[in-house]
Formats: C-alpha cells, sequence, structure tokens
C-alpha cells in the first residue's frame, strides 16, 4: 500500500486501540456491577460514596424505572448481567427469592436491624423505605382556578380533566405502588372504578416515577402521582410544587438490595450490603430518603406519614393479573 | 421448460461447489465469513421468528416424597386429593402427574398472564389443608417455580384480537406512508433548488439539506418539545391549546430527521439527468412547468421510488422520534421496547418484530433486486456541468414556500438544543447555566460511544469490504444468498436485531449479552451493507485485468489482494469507517437492548434524562455529542488530506 494510506489506517487504529486503553479499568480494580432503579442524579452522588466505602469501583445500570429493572431481570435468568441489584421493590425481591434468582447473605451488620426489614433466609435486606404521594403546582392550580387535591379521590373529579401526570404501572414501581394502594384502601372493586375515573383524568403516563413531579415542578402540568423524595427534593429547590399524602392513606415500599446468582464480585456485593446496613452507610442513605431502615437514624422526612398497613406479599402475587387487566381496561 | 431451468440453476450450482472446493484458502475465507454472517445476523433475526411462534406459561411443580411402598394407594391417598385440591384453584390452566417408584410429581400450569408467586403461595395452602388427611404417608413436599414454552399461533391470535396490538401495525405504516410523502416532496424541492435555484438558495439548502445527517435521530423530537411542547415556548407565547406530542410532532421530527437521505439520493438522481433534454425541450416551446412534469420527473421517478422506500423503511424502524415525542401513541418499534421492558413479553415483542420486519423485508427486496439498475441513463459517461437556466417563477415560488419553512424549522431545531443547553429551564428560570454540561455520568457515556464508534468503525468495513471481494471476484456458490444475508442486517429494524441478541446471545456457550464487544458486533453487523456496497461498487470500477495482471505475473492470490485490490479499494475502507463511526455514535434502537451497566452509549444517556424530564441536561448532551462528531470528522478530514486518502 501507498505510505499515505498506510499512515491513514495506522493513524485510526492507533487510535482506536487508545481510547480502549484509556476507558478500559485495568484487570487488577474489581468492579461491583449493580442494576438500580434509583434516580440518575441520586445515583450519581451514591455511587461514589459506596465506591470509597468498599474500596471497589461500581458501575451501575443506564436509568431504569422498577419493572423495567425487573424486566431484565427476569429475561436474563438465571444468566444475570450484574452482580447484585441495589435498590428494587419489595415485592420483586419476594418473587425472585422464591424463584431462586438470589444468593443468600447473613450481614452480621444487619444483626440489629428489625426482622420486618430483611429477609430470614438472607436473600435480600431492605435499607430505606419510601411512599407514593401526590404533587401539585400550586401556581398552575391558582392559574386554572383548582382545588388542591387532598385524597386519592379528590383526583378522580371531573375538573382535572387532562391535568394530571401519572407514572405506567406497566413500568413505574411507583405506579405499581399506588395502584395497589387504591386497591388495597378501596378493595379490588371499588379500586377499578376509581382507576377508571382516574384515567379519564390522565393526560400523560410517564415511563418513571419521578418523571411527573420534574413535569409538573416546570409546570407541563397541574398534578401528578410520583413519590416521596422526588417531591419534596424538588420543593427544596423552589420550584412552586407541594407534596401532598392522601387522606386515605399512602402505600409504601421497603427499597431491597440482593445479590444475583453467578455474582462475579461476592465481596463487593457483601460489602456493599455491609455498607447500607451500617451506621454511615444508612445515615447518608438517610440525607437523601424519607426513612432508613436502621432504628435511630433519621430520614428526611421527621412526620410520620400517613401509611397503610401495606401488602407487599399481595403486589408480589397479583402484579401481572392486574396489569393485565389495567391493560384490557385503559389501553383499548 | 421451468424443468430445464431448474437443472441449469442446479449444474451451476454444483460446478461452482466443486471450482470452489478446489481453493482450500478461499473456501476456509469464505466458510469463515458465512459463518459470522449466520451466527451475528441471520441466527438472531430468526430466533425472534421462532420466539413469535411460542408461548410461555408460568408453572409450578409439586414433589411429594412417598412413605407407603403400594402406589396404587399413593395415587389414591396422596396424588388424587392434591390434584383435586389444585383443580379448583384459580389460574389453573392445566395439570400433569408425573408419578414414579418414590415420589410423585405434579406439574401444574397457570394461565399465561398469572402470577407465579401466587400460584405457588395457593398451592401451598391448599396442600397444607390437605396435610392432616395424608401426613402419614408423605414425607416432605418440595415446591419448584417454573415455566414451559410451548409452540402455538396463540400470541399472534392476541395480536389481532386486541386493538392497542394491531394498532401500532396500522399507526407505524400509516406514519411510514405520511413521513415518506412529505419527505420526499420536500427533498425534491431542495434538490431542485439546490442545483436550478438562484445562487443565493443554492448553497443554504444544500448545507441545511444534510445538516441533520450529523446529530443524534431523536434530537429534533427534543427541540420540537421545547418549541411546541407543552411548555414549549410557541406554546406559551401563543397560548396554542395544543401541543405537538402525538402524530403532529413525530411526522415533523422523522421529517427532518431524515430529509438528508431524500436530499442525498434526489440530488443525484437530477444531477444525472443531462440538462441537455430540458434545452431541447424548452428550445422546442415547452414551459418550466411542462419541464418539470413532463421530463424532470418521469426520468427521475426510478430515483424517487429508491429514496421513497429508503425513507420508508427507516421511518417504520425509527426508535428515538417516537420514543419521545410519541405521546402516547403507540408504534411498532417503539411497543415492542416496551413490551420488553414493563412486562418481560418478549413472545408479543416477537410477533411486533415480525410485522415490523415484513413492510422493510418487501420495501428492501423492491429496492435492492427490482429496481436495481433501473435507473434512466440520459448519458453514458460523466454528470455533466448543469448550466445556469432561469427557473420559471411558477415552479420557483412553490418551491421556495415549501423549503423555507421547513430550512427555517432546521436552523430553528439546532438553535434550540443550543439555547436550551444553556438555560436553567426554558421558560421557567431562563438564566444562563453550564450546570447541565457538569454530569460525570453524560460524560463517561460520550467516552463509551466514542469507543463503541471507533470499535464498529473498524469491524464493518474490513469485513465488508473483504466480503465485497469475495462476492463480486470469486467463484463461489449461492452467491446471492450470501449476499442477501449480509445485508439482512441492514433490512431488518434496529428493534429487531436488538431483541434477537437478547434471545439469542444470552445462555451459554453463547453467552455474549452483558459484555462491550457484543454492542460492537452488533452495531458492526447492522452496518456491514454499507461497506459492502462501497466495496462491490469501487471493485466494479476497477479493471480485472489489474488483478490478472498480478496473477500472471506469478503473485498468490493473497498477495494480490494485499498488494494490488487493498490500496485500490483503500477508500471504500474508509467510506464504510466514516459512515459506521458516524452512526454508532448516534445509535440508539438496537444497542438499547444491550447496555448493562458500565456500558451506557451517550445517545442513549441523553434519550433517558429527556425521559426523565431534564431537558436541559438531554440538551447539553446532544451537543456535546455533536461537537465529538464534528470534531473526530473534521480530524478525519485532515488526516486524510495529509496522507491522501480519499474518505468521501
Amino acid at each position: 500500500m501507498q505510505r499515505g494510506k498506510r499512515l491513514f489506517w495506522f493513524v485510526l487504529v492507533a487510535f482506536t486501540i487508545s481510547i480502549f486503553m484509556i476507558s478500559t479499568p485495568a484487570q487488577a480494580d474489581k468492579v461491583l456491577k449493580v442494576y438500580t432503579n434509583a434516580d440518575i442524579n441520586e445515583m450519581e452522588k451514591w455511587a461514589p460514596e459506596a465506591e470509597k466505602a468498599i474500596g471497589m469501583k461500581i458501575q451501575w445500570s443506564p436509568r431504569m424505572s422498577s419493572n423495567e429493572l425487573w424486566s431484565r431481570v427476569q429475561a436474563e435468568a438465571p444468566n444475570f448481567n450484574a452482580d447484585m441489584i441495589w435498590g428494587f421493590l419489595n415485592a420483586h425481591a419476594m418473587v425472585g427469592t422464591q424463584r431462586g434468582y438470589f444468593l443468600p447473605y447473613k450481614s452480621p451488620v444487619w444483626a440489629d436491624i428489625p426482622a420486618e426489614f430483611k429477609d430470614p433466609a438472607g436473600y435480600w435486606h431492605g435499607y430505606n423505605y419510601w411512599f407514593a404521594a401526590v404533587v401539585a403546582n400550586k401556581d398552575l392550580l391558582k392559574k386554572k382556578n383548582l382545588p388542591l387535591p387532598k385524597s386519592w379521590l379528590d383526583l378522580t373529579n371531573p375538573v382535572y380533566q387532562g391535568e394530571i401526570v401519572m407514572p405506567n404501572p406497566g413500568t413505574s414501581g411507583t405506579a405499581f405502588l399506588s395502584v395497589s394502594a387504591i386497591m388495597q384502601i378501596f378493595g379490588e372493586k371499588k379500586g377499578w372504578e376509581v382507576l377508571e375515573k382516574l384515567n379519564k383524568n390522565v393526560a400523560q403516563y410517564t415511563k418513571s416515577g419521578s418523571a411527573p413531579s420534574q413535569l409538573v415542578a416546570q409546570g407541563e402540568y397541574a398534578v401528578g402521582i410520583s413519590w416521596d423524595q422526588a417531591i419534596y427534593g424538588r420543593v427544596e429547590k423552589g420550584f412552586p410544587i407541594e407534596g401532598i399524602i392522601p387522606s386515605e392513606g399512602t402505600a409504601f415500599d421497603l427499597e431491597s438490595v440482593a445479590i444475583l446468582k453467578g455474582c462475579k464480585n461476592l465481596e463487593g456485593a457483601q460489602k456493599l450490603i455491609d455498607w447500607l446496613g451500617s451506621k454511615e452507610g444508612m445515615t447518608f442513605i438517610g440525607k437523601f430518603r424519607s426513612k432508613v431502615t436502621r432504628p435511630g437514624i433519621l430520614g428526611r422526612v421527621q412526620l410520620d406519614p400517613d401509611l397503610i398497613k401495606y401488602d407487599a406479599l399481595w403486589a408480589g402475587e397479583n402484579q401481572k393479573r392486574i396489569m393485565s387487566e389495567w391493560k384490557n381496561r385503559f389501553q383499548k | 421448460m421451468s424443468l430445464s431451468l431448474q437443472n441449469s440453476f442446479l449444474h451451476e450450482l454444483a460446478s461452482d461447489t466443486r471450482h470452489f472446493l478446489r481453493r482450500p484458502g478461499l473456501a476456509a475465507l469464505t466458510s469463515v465469513a458465512v459463518i459470522l454472517i449466520l451466527l451475528f445476523i441471520v441466527f438472531p433475526v430468526g430466533s425472534v421468528l421462532l420466539k413469535s411462534f411460542t408461548v410461555t406459561y408460568p408453572t409450578v411443580t409439586v414433589r411429594c416424597q412417598s412413605k407407603v411402598s403400594n402406589r396404587a394407594d399413593f395415587k389414591e391417598l396422596v396424588t388424587g386429593p392434591i390434584l383435586g385440591a389444585i383443580r379448583s384453584i384459580e389460574g389453573v390452566e392445566e395439570t400433569r402427574e408425573l408419578t414414579d417408584e418414590e415420589s410423585s410429581v405434579v406439574v401444574v400450569r397457570f394461565r399465561r398472564d398469572w402470577d407465579d408467586l401466587r400460584g405457588l403461595n395457593d398451592i401451598k395452602r391448599a396442600v397444607q389443608k390437605l396435610q392432616g388427611t395424608f401426613a402419614l404417608s408423605v414425607e416432605n413436599i418440595k415446591y419448584e417455580l417454573g415455566q414451559e414454552t410451548i409452540k402455538s399461533l396463540a400470541t399472534y391470535g392476541r395480536f389481532f384480537s386486541k386493538s392497542y396490538y394491531y394498532r401500532a401495525l396500522k399507526n407505524s405504516i400509516v406514519l411510514a406512508i405520511v413521513t415518506t410523502t412529505i419527505v420526499v416532496f420536500v427533498a425534491f424541492c431542495f434538490a431542485y433548488l439546490g442545483l436550478h435555484g438562484p445562487g443565493f438558495i443554492k448553497a443554504p439548502l444544500r448545507v441545511l439539506g444534510l445538516l441533520p445527517l450529523i446529530a443524534p435521530p431523536f434530537i429534533f423530537a427534543l427541540s420540537l418539545i421545547l418549541i411546541g411542547g407543552r411548555m414549549g415556548i410557541l406554546t406559551r407565547l401563543l397560548h396554542l391549546p395544543f401541543n405537538l406530542y402525538g402524530w403532529p410532532g413525530v411526522i415533523t421530527a422523522q421529517m427532518i430527521t431524515f430529509l438528508p437521505l431524500g436530499y442525498l439520493l434526489i440530488e443525484n438522481v437530477l444531477r444525472s439527468i443531462g440538462s441537455h433534454l430540458d434545452e431541447a425541450a424548452s428550445d422546442m416551446g415547452a414551459s418550466g412547468v411542462d419541464i418539470l412534469f413532463k421530463v424532470t420527473i418521469p426520468l427521475s421517478a426510478p430515483g424517487i421510488l429508491k429514496a421513497a422506500l429508503l425513507v420508508f423503511i427507516m421511518s417504520i424502524a425509527d426508535f428515538g422520534n417516537p420514543m419521545l415525542i410519541g405521546g402516547g401513541v403507540s408504534f411498532l418499534a417503539t411497543d415492542a421496547y416496551f413490551l420488553w421492558i414493563s412486562e418481560n413479553n418478549l413472545e408479543m415483542a416477537a410477533v411486533f418484530c415480525v410485522f415490523l420486519v415484513l413492510p422493510s423485508l418487501i420495501m428492501f427486496v423492491i429496492h435492492q433486486y427490482i429496481l436495481k439498475g433501473r435507473e434512466y441513463t440520459t448519458i453514458g459517461g460523466k454528470p455533466q456541468q448543469v448550466e445556469e437556466r432561469r427557473i420559471s417563477p411558477k415552479i420557483f415560488y412553490p418551491m421556495m414556500a415549501v423549503a423555507i419553512p421547513v430550512a427555517l424549522m432546521i436552523i430553528t431545531c439546532f438553535g434550540m438544543i443550543l439555547i436550551g443547553a444553556f438555560t436553567k429551564i426554558l421558560m421557567i428560570d431562563n438564566s444562563f447555566t453550564l450546570e447541565h454540561f457538569q454530569s460525570t455520568n453524560g460524560l463517561r457515556s460520550l467516552l463509551t460511544s466514542l469507543k463503541f464508534a471507533f470499535g464498529a468503525a473498524l469491524i464493518a468495513p474490513i469485513f465488508g469490504v473483504t466480503l465485497s471481494y469475495i462476492l463480486v471476484r470469486k467463484r463461489i456458490p449461492l452467491k446471492r444468498v450470501v449476499e442477501f444475508m449480509a445485508l439482512l442486517g441492514f433490512a431488518v429494524p434496529g428493534t429487531v436485531m436488538g431483541i434477537g441478541y437478547i434471545l439469542f446471545f444470552n445462555s451459554p456457550p453463547l453467552k455474549l449479552t452483558g459484555t462491550f464487544i457484543i454492542l460492537i458486533i452488533n452495531e458492526a453487523a447492522r452496518n456491514l451493507s454499507v461497506s459492502l456496497e462501497a466495496g462491490v461498487a469501487k471493485l466494479h470500477q476497477i479493471d480485472i485485468a489489474i488483478e490478472e495482471a498480478a496473477i500472471d505475473m506469478g503473485a498468490s492470490s493473497f498477495r494480490t489482494f494485499t498488494r494490488v485490490v487493498l490500496p485500490l479499494i483503500s477508500s471504500a475502507l474508509a467510506a464504510g469507517f466514516v459512515y459506521t463511526f458516524m452512526v454508532g455514535m448516534i445509535a440508539v434502537s438496537a444497542v438499547i437492548f444491550l447496555i448493562t451497566p458500565g456500558n451506557n452509549l451517550a445517545s442513549l444517556y441523553i434519550l433517558a434524562v429527556a425521559e426523565e424530564g431534564f431537558l436541559g441536561m438531554a440538551c447539553a448532551i446532544s451537543v456535546m455529542l455533536i461537537a465529538v462528531v464534528m470534531i473526530c470528522l473534521g480530524g478525519l478530514k485532515l488526516l486524510a488530506h495529509y496522507t491522501k486518502t480519499t474518505i468521501f
């Protein structure tokens, strides 16, 4: 080949190889690969802190909503592409335990955390809990002359037609939690009636449970269904929004972590579970989430929100059935 | 007649094969190529097809160990009552009994959309109730959750019985038809004005017709949201009662996204029509309008049709635009993805893929095999210099009325991205900020994208051009079949290649999902055809006599290839490289199925943050992505200039 052309290809190949060299971590550093349903802005802070604590690099999944994460895990089973799940629905943790997706780990650090927050055999550990709530843009409500919704039933009021944004329960854990809450509060028959009326008011279904908070904060919609910290975080940033815990009460989910079978970095995974259960870890997470599970450590919410006695097992046992009914009713 | 035809075909095949087998080097090289094509293109697509003919049910298996030796007794005392109790449980579809010497096994199959955890717990409760009656004869009971996959057409049945499934097919086809019509119309105006229009308009239109090429394919959806979304600038300023989410948004975004494709192809055709025909018609008294409709359009019809077919394929396969601005309207490519992520329903996703592939494949076959070589050649040899001729105002003004708004829209879209990137929250807090650029994960994903795009850009041309050499210069059996298989990766929409890969590469020994290399391979496989076609085109230009001369002088086949052919087709390699790099930087649809922790790409990160409502950050990463692409292309151009290599 002529010299010029040879040089051209030489430079190209050398450049490609050098990019690979820069960005591929050396074999020696161990990497912990995690799937997570946590928000992008949370993970950008959590991961570096955890990296310091466990002394390893953490690679986390692209942003996934809870059901998206779970679909991926199911599709991959039993050959998972991550070492562990750091943050997923407790209902899914129960299903996964029964299906044999996880490796047990009885962390000594977790010994003094109440039994209700962890699996007796150590298949999953719950490190914080969060709840579904309603978010409203005060400015927009005033402008459109709408009342502030106070309850789940208020959301079915026809005045809100086209003003509500809610996550899609097919993908979002927040939405499924809300749907389960409505089912458990009103009973299944009445629950469907409530959802039927709510659906008439919903202008858009989003993929994730955090998106409605952002959209309501930006004034795209007046009212949204979202989750606690997605709302309160934006209240603190100065958006004209308000978080409302529906007067009938709301459901909470225990955010869980579990080690996936075939985990390539067991040491790292166990260290992460230890850290999450420790005082330091819980205090750190408590700066981001409403409640953490280690007694004596405060989360961001000091008051006791009106939580129903939510049955996560029911959610794990009925998700597919409820969702296929949902599709038949609302996706005509 | 047909018999003799068949005979001659078989005869040819046999002689090709004999010829082929006598050359071990060629045979080995070809076999490797074919195996790679099968493995990374044909089998994954095939596994999607297979998947669409199955249904998976959740199952619970109950194993009881017997204490009694008598099997008949055991059946009467244990298995019988268990089966009876299980059959009345809600959601049970079928029970099967497999009893052997020591234990009794009952497999319970539940409804497809039933939760296995509930089935398991219901069975446990039912068996517990019975436990008192057969406590003596059972040692321990074990429960297992499982799945059962059955061959069935039921998924197709469900597709056609539920409007929320088949509507996606209808919508996708309507969208493709509308987009194609608009794109062809607009692209024709751009191309015509770019060639025959007055000087001041030519250059800007040429640039704007191609500008959308360098942008991630969903960037226009993003800026349209900023302009005409619920909180968009126009929506707010003019208090519009409607917004662009849904059909209008998707169609507009697609029109801009696919304009360059239409423009390039149509411009090429218009350029090749010699001006002497226009002149002749004009001399004979035809008006400008007459010439346009009776000479130009008929002559360029095959080229326009070709452009239309390609735009149709692209529109149906488009992922990013419907995803961002679709506003809940269902389309095949995105709904297949949602079926996977929201309910892990890969069977229905596979059926969606089948309907996604069919129109694309039909269009592709028409394009590749029926229209090939159908252009009307008006002269032989080089394209002619188009002479300045005054364009008739009856053509000029209507065309300007189409082209100017679109051109302005393209400029506005790029401008909006730039404004959005530096503004806190557009229309809420319009202060200047750089915070959107400070996303560590966004920067990391840019680096991953570079790695990904360069990796794919090295593999695709090397493989594609080598294959083109085998196909053009060598006698191998079933040449057309090999060629078709290689082109399949391009013809099949990205969603299908993505789902195919997760189906085919998820279990040992071919467990490749989760690795970075699978992303690169996927991208290379999808873009192989461009390098292949570039190689084929170049080889047709090179006289075979040169190679024959080398061989006559004693060079081996290998030496001829590396020393004679390779330098000559280096430009095809380079073109393949540049193309694969560019589309790699903005890839979305297939790779979205394959990214795992640590492998996130910038284009997908933009999509993710945009979906979360962080439009500013999405704009900022888009700006960085476009900048990186331009820097790389500039670098390549410089390098090529310095080394005197042709790359475009």
